[in-house]
């Protein structure tokens, strides 16, 4: 498992999708409405499809802009891009989405159970995912930005820690079970959850685990008990604030999920795409 | 630390290594970062394992598991069905996975056997590959006629079938049905036919003429008539052409003139007049032939006079001057004073009784009786009422037969035009087929009278109220020229030259096929 260093997505968060007033939009709408106005009035001998002049025409300039988006993954990645990285991401959004139509043309609506649907689907399935991506690049970081509330990830886990020993610290001091629903409470194998149990299972386990500590504690604060009164007041406030920075992580966490993972998706289903984008060029040529 | 651990309830001793983790745990700190940080799947692995799955299914098996080599007739063997599987295999469906359509129906016997069609990796489908089984399909164009340096487009075997019909395109192989092909030809035909040729052979240079459209530039129809009833022989119209099919009937004599018997006909069925005599030929497309012993014996009977019993057999004139001979040597023989007269040459002297006719004398009245007959009543009124031609003598002789010219009624006037009857009967009869009233003719009418040529045919300009070309179809049938006509002619020669054709017995040679024929 690779690990990603969590992305700060100031640098390019919404600008590019309004790069240089969407010239791009413009350019991938203008040559989606040329795409559609060729299609109307074209009218081939039989059904249409991708075997017409102007169906090998859809077909070419589609499978150039596979390869061209595609090849955006590994442009990206390298310093001194002319028009800048948001103009290039820009570009690849735009020139994707234009993609759907030039695509659907050229296969003049005939889908089969064949390599050749397989592409479009796998081509669907690639556009879809990095729309999500522009969608959740445009969207969360300013509810991520709201949420962290000008604290960084290292603050907020150093935070974190920080409560952690001071609970550990005032502890040993309470009776035995307050001393062990605290010590519960903080428990840090209780914040490890996967994806799979925190749908399946319900409720948060550090969430239920220190509201219960606090209404024990609570039920201690009022009695009269001395030499602890002071402390089961800071350990009553700490664990609350604890609480409030766990979930904040969560929350800080889903965002970062959200920027990250429909790379997943698009990243292979773009490379399975060009493979299956490669068989269907040689298969309709093999068999001609 | 080690207080945190004993109160952590899974670990109570820090972890030496085993795990990668350093020997003492990493402050608090750095442990939550790892807790709240987003880990990607192995996006390269599964790039890979995805890529893998696609190359291995829909490339190499496809390749590597040739489906089944089906036998058919087209060169390879004639005995089928030994090799024909009853369902698909996996290899079958690896084959599918490269298809780009549906196969048509008739191909679709070739089943997931691709080379049967595609024989060489990266070459387009090679007519050849058709032509083992197409073995008949003829040409376009007679090539004796076609200019040298056209030859190459006209020559069928010169050309890819691919280039007309596309296979892989749904239940029936796809035609071009655009007309563009034809006018590429057809819109400049005189630059590619030698029309010196085409005239010296005798045939009118109708054809030979530069057409683009059917709603624009197509010549009004020209039915070909009968020519030469004897040879079947079918002439496009010309102006002043008439039909030579030897029957002396009208359309005209039958609505307006005198046939009584029709009337009542007419009148006891209302709506149903064509269909008294037109009835549709199986098929659908045209109509079974008119004969005599069906719809012109009503009326038409060939009565012979002396007894109403007696009907002579129509189409055999042998039949009929035996039967009426037969009829006065029976009477004569009985006795009966039929021909109690001498011949014409014994004339009784003046003064003198008509001497009585000796037996000899008599038999030579019945001849000379049903020559007479025949020539002078029967054959001019009875079968002339209907049939055009005269006897080749005047004298009424009995050696003299009458010889009945042959009748040839064609079933297509239009042999060019792949008309239908049954796709056009919503239109009903007359809207094509017009008898006008001679008292009201309309000088615009969209009908040939039948004065013209003797037939109720129609001009072009009743198709064209239904039927526009393809340029300017509005509220119209856009109609291309194989809407109409077909491509492959079938009076020519095959494509397929005899050395290409089929092994296969069951498959013969077109043209021992057309001698048979005759």
């Amino acid at each position: 498992m690779r690990s990603a260093a969590p992305i700060a997505p100031s640098a390019i968060h919404r600008s590019f999708l309004g790069w240089k007033n969407g010239l791009y939009a413009k350019v991938g709408l203008g040559a989606s409405a040329l795409a559609a106005a060729l299609y109307w009035m074209h009218q081939p001998d039989g059904p249409p499809n991708g075997g017409t002049l102007l169906g090998y025409t859809y077909g070419t300039v589609g499978a150039a802009l596979i390869v061209w988006l595609a090849w955006f993954g590994i442009r990206r990645r390298r310093y001194g891009v002319p028009m800048g990285l948001d103009g290039l991401l820009s570009a690849h959004v735009y020139l994707g989405l234009s993609l759907v139509v030039v695509a659907t043309l050229h296969t003049g609506f005939r889908f089969h159970w064949n390599v050749h649907t397989l592409s479009y689907v796998l081509m669907v399935a690639v556009i879809a995912s990095g729309t999500f991506g522009a969608f959740a690049f445009w969207h969360y970081p300013p509810q991520m930005t709201a949420n962290r509330a000008g604290a960084s990830l290292e603050a907020m886990t150093a935070e974190l820690a920080a409560f952690d020993s001071r609970c550990r610290e005032l502890a040993p001091m309470f009776p035995d079970d307050i001393k062990g629903l605290v010590i519960s409470a903080i428990d840090d194998a209780k914040l490890r959850r996967s994806g799979w149990t925190r749908i399946w299972r319900g409720a948060d386990p550090c969430r239920v685990a220190t509201l219960t500590a606090l209404n024990r504690i609570r039920e201690e604060v009022g009695r009269p008990k001395g030499s602890t009164a002071a402390e089961i007041v800071v350990v009553s406030q700490t664990l609350t604030r604890r609480l409030a920075v766990v979930e904040k992580l969560r929350r800080d966490r889903a965002y970062r999920a959200r920027l990250l993972l429909w790379r997943a998706v698009h990243v292979p289903l773009t490379v399975a795409l060009l493979a299956a984008l490669a068989i269907h060029i040689v298969a309709v040529f093999f068999y001609r | 630390m080690a207080n945190w651990h004993r109160f952590n309830g899974r670990r109570d001793a820090p972890r030496e290594s085993g795990d990668g983790s350093p020997p003492n745990d990493p402050p608090p700190a750095d442990r939550y970062k790892k807790t709240f940080e987003v880990r990607l799947p192995n996006v390269r692995l599964w790039a890979f394992v995805l890529t893998a799955a696609v190359v291995v299914l829909f490339l190499i098996l496809p390749l590597a598991l040739r489906p089944h080599r089906l036998v058919f007739p087209n060169g390879q063997s004639c005995s089928s069905a030994e090799a024909r599987p009853e369902k698909y295999d996996i290899r079958d469906y690896a084959a599918l996975t490269w298809n780009i359509g549906r196969m048509s129906s008739a191909h679709g016997a070739f089943g997931t056997d691709c080379n049967a069609c595609h024989e060489t990796p990266f070459v387009p489908v090679q007519s050849a590959q058709c032509l083992k089984c197409h073995e008949g399909i003829q040409q376009h164009a007679d090539l004796r006629h076609v200019i040298p340096e056209k030859l190459a487009r006209v020559d069928l075997a010169q050309q890819r079938c691919e280039s007309c019909h596309r296979e892989h395109k749904g239940m029936t192989i796809a035609t071009r049905d655009s007309q563009s092909d034809c006018v590429a030809c057809h819109g400049r035909l005189t630059d590619f036919i030698d029309i010196q040729g085409y005239v010296a052979e005798g045939r009118r240079p109708r054809f030979v003429k530069n057409r683009t459209d059917f709603g624009v530039d197509h010549d009004d129809f020209h039915p070909a008539l009968v020519q030469d009833a004897a040879a079947r022989l079918q002439v496009h119209y010309e102006p002043g052409d008439q039909d030579h099919g030897n029957v002396a009937f009208t359309h005209r004599v039958h609505f307006f003139g005198v046939a009584q018997g029709l009337k009542e006909l007419r009148d006891k069925h209302p709506e149903q007049h064509c269909d008294l005599c037109h009835l549709p030929a199986p098929d659908g497309a045209g109509f079974r032939v008119v004969t005599y012993e069906q719809h012109c014996d009503n009326c038409h009977t060939l009565r012979f006079e002396p007894s109403k019993d007696w009907k002579l057999p129509h189409g055999h004139p042998e039949e009929i001057a035996s039967r009426i001979a037969g009829y006065y040597a029976d009477a004569t023989l009985r006795g009966e004073d039929l021909f109690n007269r001498p011949a014409k040459d014994v004339l009784p002297k003046p003064g003198e009784p008509m001497p009585q006719a000796k037996p000899l004398d008599r038999l030579t009245a019945v001849d000379r009786t049903t020559a007479a007959i025949l020539m002078c009543r029967i054959a001019p009124s009875t079968c002339g009422e209907c049939h055009v031609e005269k006897p080749k003598s005047d004298q009424c002789e009995l050696g003299s037969a009458w010889e009945m010219p042959p009748v040839f009624v064609p079933d297509r006037y239009f042999p060019e035009a792949n008309f239908r009857h049954d796709k056009h009967a919503t239109t009903g009869c007359t809207y094509c087929h017009v008898l006008e009233d001679q008292s009201d003719p309309d000088p615009n009418h969209h009908h040939r009278p039948e004065t013209e040529i003797g037939l109720l045919l129609p001009k072009i300009t009743v198709c064209r109220n239904c039927h526009s070309g393809q340029a300017s179809p509005v509220q119209r049938v856009a109609s291309t020229c194989i809407t109409c006509h077909g491509f492959h002619d079938k009076t020519l020669s095959p494509v397929a030259p005899a050395a290409a054709a089929s092994a296969c017995p069951a498959l013969r040679e077109p043209s021992a096929m057309a001698s048979d024929a005759k």
